[in-house]
This record gives C-alpha cells, sequence and structure tokens, in this order.
C-alpha cells in the first residue's frame, strides 16, 4: 500500500459528502487514496468476472443437454461482458484496461476465490449457478449503493443479468435434486464441495468500522451482513430440496436473528488467493494469457497499431 | 440551422438521459439556449449536447430480431418455478430428507414446513 498525501481537511469534506449519499463522478475531485482503493476493489471485480466465465466454459461442451448448452454460453457471455464494463469503470478512474489484462495474465493482481476451484461434475455447474451467483448478487446488489457514481450505473446492469444467471442456476439445481437417486448424490456432493468456498466469498468477520471498504465508500454494508444475508435466502431453498449443508452447527437462531455457523479456515482462504491457487488457477490463467498473446495482433489492427512483425506490404495485401 | 442532440443529467448519479433536440447556428449559441429551451425548471444538474449529425441510427429494425428462441436469455424462458420446487420437496421427502425444511428459518416457525 502506497502512502498518500491527501489534504486532510479536503478529504473530511469528501467524506462527509459521499456520506450523505452524493457519488462521486469521474472528473471530480478526489482523495488518492480514494482513488487508489476503488481502482483495486473495482479491478478485482473485473478480474472475477472475466476468469468467474472460464469454470462454466469448461462444461459447455459437456452440457447434457441442447437447452443447457445455450443457456450457459450465454451465461458465460454476459460474464465476459460484465468483465468490460467493469474494466471501463476501473479505467475512468485512471488505470488502462490493457495494463490491467496484463497484470491479471501475469498473476499480479486478484480475483475471487471461488473461481480458483477445479470443476469434477454438472453438479459444479449447478453450485455456480444457484450458490456462487446467488453470493454475487447479495454482494452486487449492495454495491449499488457505492459512492463512485460510474460503478452505479455499471452495476444496475450487472445485477440484472445476475439475476438471470441465478434462475438458470436454480433451475439447473432443482432438476438434479428431483431427479434420480445418482443425480441428487452428485449435487450434495457439490455443494459439500462448495460451502467452504462460499464461506469464504464473503470475507472474514470484519467489524464495520474497521473496513476501510465501508470507510472510504466503496462498500455499504459488512461482510458479516453480507454472509448473514445470503444463509437467510438460499439456505432455506437447499434445505427444501433435501439438500444437507455440510456444516453441522449451522443454524438460525431465532432469538438472535442470526446465523451460527462454524468459521471456515481463513488461512485456507488466503493461500488460495494470494499463494499459487490451485491447478484449475494456473489452468485458466494460462489460457487467458495464451488467449491474449494469439490475439494481440487483432488487438493492433483495431486500434490502428501495426502488428509486431508485419510490414506495409504484408497490410496492402490484404487491403488494409 | 444544425440541430444538436440534448442530454440532461436529472440529479446527481443518474444516467445521462436523451431530452431532446435543438437548432442553434453553433455550438457555442446552443450551450448558451439549452439551459432556456431544457434545463430552465431545474430538470438537471448537468447537460450536454452532440450535433445530430454524429449520431448514427441503425436503420434496419430486424438486426434486433432473433431468428430462433433464445428465451433462455430471458426470466421467462425458465419460469414458473413452483412445479419445479414443488416437485424437488417431493423428491426429499421421498428420499427421507423432509425433514430438512422442517428446520428453523428466518420467518418460518420450527416444525413447520417451508415453500421457498
Amino acid at each position: 500500500m502506497p502512502t498518500f498525501n491527501d489534504d486532510p481537511v479536503r478529504t473530511e469534506e469528501f467524506l462527509a459528502s459521499i456520506r450523505e449519499g452524493n457519488l462521486v463522478e469521474p472528473h471530480d475531485w478526489m482523495p488518492d487514496e480514494y482513488r487508489y482503493r476503488n481502482i483495486r476493489f473495482i479491478e478485482m471485480h473485473a478480474n472475477s468476472e472475466l476468469m468467474g466465465a472460464l469454470p462454466e466454459r469448461e462444461w459447455i461442451a459437456r452440457a447434457p443437454t441442447l437447452k443447457r448448452k445455450r443457456s450457459l454460453a450465454a451465461k458465460v457471455q454476459d460474464e465476459v461482458g460484465h468483465g468490460h464494463l467493469i474494466y471501463r469503470v476501473a479505467e475512468s478512474l485512471g488505470k488502462p484496461r490493457r495494463q490491467m489484462y496484463e497484470d491479471l495474465v501475469n498473476g499480479r493482481t486478484a480475483f475471487h476465490n471461488v473461481f480458483h476451484y477445479p470443476t469434477f461434475t454438472w453438479a459444479d455447474v449447478a453450485c455456480i449457478g444457484f450458490l456462487v451467483d446467488g453470493a454475487a448478487i447479495v454482494t452486487q446488489k449492495a454495491l449499488l449503493t457505492t459512492s463512485y457514481g460510474p460503478y452505479v450505473r455499471v452495476m444496475k446492469r450487472v445485477v440484472a443479468e445476475e439475476s438471470l444467471h441465478y434462475r438458470h442456476g436454480e433451475d439447473v439445481m432443482l432438476a438434479l435434486a428431483s431427479g434420480t437417486d445418482e443425480q441428487f448424490e452428485m449435487l450434495q456432493e457439490g455443494v459439500n464441495r462448495w460451502w467452504e468456498p462460499i464461506m469464504h466469498f464473503f470475507g472474514n468477520n470484519i467489524p464495520a468500522e474497521d473496513d476501510k471498504a465501508i470507510h472510504w465508500g466503496i462498500k455499504t454494508t459488512s461482510n458479516e451482513q453480507n454472509r448473514q444475508a445470503w444463509m437467510s435466502t438460499y439456505v432455506p431453498k437447499m434445505w427444501d430440496m433435501g439438500i444437507e449443508t455440510p456444516d453441522p452447527n449451522l443454524r438460525w437462531d431465532e432469538d438472535d436473528q442470526r446465523w451460527h455457523y462454524t468459521e471456515p479456515d481463513w488461512g485456507r482462504l488466503m493461500e488460495i488467493v494470494k499463494g499459487e491457487g490451485t491447478d484449475a488457477t494456473k489452468a485458466r490463467l494460462h489460457a487467458r494469457k495464451t488467449m491474449w498473446e494469439h490475439h494481440a495482433w487483432l488487438h493492433d489492427v483495431i486500434t490502428g497499431d501495426t502488428p509486431e512483425g508485419v510490414t506495409a506490404d504484408d497490410l496492402a495485401a490484404v487491403g488494409v | 440551422m444544425p440541430t444538436f442532440e440534448v442530454f440532461g443529467r436529472r440529479k446527481q448519479g443518474d444516467d445521462l438521459v436523451h431530452s431532446g433536440q435543438l437548432h442553434a447556428p453553433d455550438l457555442d449559441t446552443a450551450m448558451l439556449l439549452v439551459r432556456e429551451t431544457h434545463f430552465r425548471h431545474e430538470e438537471g444538474v448537468e447537460f450536454a449536447l452532440v450535433p445530430s449529425e454524429a449520431l448514427h441510427v441503425v436503420e434496419d429494425p430486424s438486426i434486433l430480431e432473433h431468428s430462433i428462441d433464445m428465451s433462455y436469455r430471458q426470466n421467462h424462458g425458465f419460469t414458473p418455478f413452483g412445479p419445479k420446487r414443488a416437485a424437488a420437496r417431493e423428491a426429499a421427502e421421498a428420499r427421507g430428507r423432509g425433514d430438512l425444511r422442517r428446520r428453523p428459518v428466518p420467518g418460518r416457525e420450527h416444525g413447520t414446513a417451508g415453500e421457498a
């Protein structure tokens, strides 16, 4: 984290303004720390959309029916689209998109933990669509009250599309839950695999007053609020389908009005997002990097730069 | 005389929305006039102008049509969920897992079955 020399008086005025609900626009004055933290947060969000398309992409060719194949392909297309929309938001704060992409494919920046995990069966597609997208809807809806104007406007569209993805996920989930015993077992095993990553997804139970992202008006809800909201909506849905949640301590406390659960292993989360990830992480980053490098010439042609190794005669031959 | 497309932001945080057109001899005059023609009743906090000739409208509406059923891109491609949820609940009962949905959850009293 760099050090910042923001004017303290102006910064206080700025923070008071965003706490009143005023939005910040790209050309407004903003503290350097606000700019820095927003770029980091929004860039990681964009990275996650782009990397999040890959676990599901792995299943397009293996989808069980044509209907599932088409809806999965449409969803993957949407996620990549979200990535690009959100990269544009981060770019409006000053970091070029190309740099963000280079940083991602070279492992210099992070993306969400849930997209590091390998997928084993079609039930993983159900779990990503139902559990992960459900969790994403909770955290992304909370971003509708973030303080950066372009981010708010983009998130309105993203949340609308995300709720369609959730429909797809619930549909796959219900089909497996009401299918054969083998399908049900496969689904239960999928939920067992995804439970800890989903608990990790919301982040640790940091008090709102210590959460810098809340202080700077990037987030307006705490990690624990988001996790509780997710459990209140999605745990009952799983229980209704007869799916057991793998945490024996999970229960709703009517008196406390909150869910009790086993604290996940936060060290394991750090190993995944700050360390080397999993074999799937390496394979997916390799896929992204290879695509980036193989298609660099197209990027150059579109932006008007002459691709490396291409002569004027080559361009003339294809009418450019 | 050139035409300009007028865009306004109703309040801070809203999108810039198209709010009409304006005739003016040049951009500077248009910038002066637009406040009187479109924003004199506090209709917005920001406005912008674009020369109409800079707008390129897609003239062939068939570009928006789908030649095949693409309802999987819409909620109605998946609804109604009621019968699907009922089938999953029945399957859960048949597997001896019906008790799970009688656990306490927010807004549901202990021992009563859920219809989430």
